[in-house]
């Protein structure tokens, strides 16, 4: 599963995302996939049902879809800004 | 009215310093924009700080006499309408953003404080100046580099340079990965 690791404060630009992580002082933009994975996780969620969010959104084929957002999950995760537990059987 | 003429005065940014920090006064017009009450920087180009205290609401109140810097300047925005590449209602829609994330910057910060000013605060979280409330400073911040990014990416030239550097580190990359919208897939 994969959840939310810090609270960020959230300026909504186009369709981007503009975050503050206020502790650390640090600015993230989420590009629009990124940043619909943030809402997503508003609630945890796993990786598949991250996945169907955004084959939902977005024309991409399934591989592909896949293959990036494992890229960006690993990217969330290593900037702190996601956690994630091996809670769920979803492919990580 | 021409298309840019109604996109400018519905937007009126480039005089608030939500562009620059100041702008070039000829030598030959600095006694008449004194006399305007600009403030003028001299120098070996002397040039006067935004926002311009002329500015009225988002229009220009000196407009048959303005400056000569403001009569040639051209935004980003207003070049693609002109040159065709932007549609007028898309390149109003930007504006109008613009116009949200400056007022939302101004209404945190105290009066007589400029967007320059503000620019030139530190991102130091817990520095936040007297006349800020420490704790509107963070929302500040974020709005702030909300309304430089934007004018980044639609409103400075590429030849200005952006106003923000490597301040934003980008989660998904800059470029839009997948096509919205369609629901098919493989």
């Amino acid at each position: 599963m994969y959840e939310r690791a810090v609270h960020l404060l959230e300026a909504e630009l186009g369709d981007e995302i503009l975050t503050l992580d206020p502790a650390a002082g640090q600015c993230f933009g989420f590009n629009p996939v990124a940043a619909s994975i943030w809402r997503r996780l508003a609630q945890p969620a796993g990786f598949d049902e991250l996945k169907q969010t955004l084959l939902e959104e977005y024309d991409v084929t399934t591989d592909r879809c896949t293959e990036e957002l494992r890229e960006l999950m690993q990217v969330l995760v290593d900037h702190g800004l996601v956690r994630h537990s091996n809670s769920n059987s979803g492919v990580s | 009215m021409n298309v840019g003429s109604q996109l400018c005065t519905q937007c009126g940014l480039c005089c608030t310093g939500a562009l620059h920090d100041t702008a070039s006064a000829a030598a030959d017009e600095i006694d008449a924009l004194r006399e305007r009450g600009m403030n003028i920087v001299p120098g070996e180009k002397a040039v006067f700080s935004l926002p311009c205290p002329c500015l009225r609401g988002t229009s220009c109140g000196i407009y048959q006499d303005r400056p000569r810097v403001c009569s040639r300047y051209r935004c980003q925005l207003l070049r693609d309408v002109e040159a065709g590449t932007a549609e007028p209602a898309e390149a109003l829609l930007k504006v109008r953003e613009a116009r949200r994330l400056y007022e939302a910057v101004m209404q945190l910060i105290p009066p007589g404080m400029s967007l320059p000013e503000v620019r030139a605060l530190s991102s130091d979280l817990r520095h936040a100046p007297q006349s800020i409330a420490a704790e509107h400073y963070p929302v500040l911040m974020l709005r702030t580099l909300a309304l430089m990014r934007y004018i980044d990416q639609h409103f400075r030239h590429s030849d200005e340079g952006p106003l923000l550097g490597e301040e934003i580190l980008t989660m998904g990359g800059s470029a839009q990965p997948f096509e919205e919208g369609a629901q098919e897939h493989v």
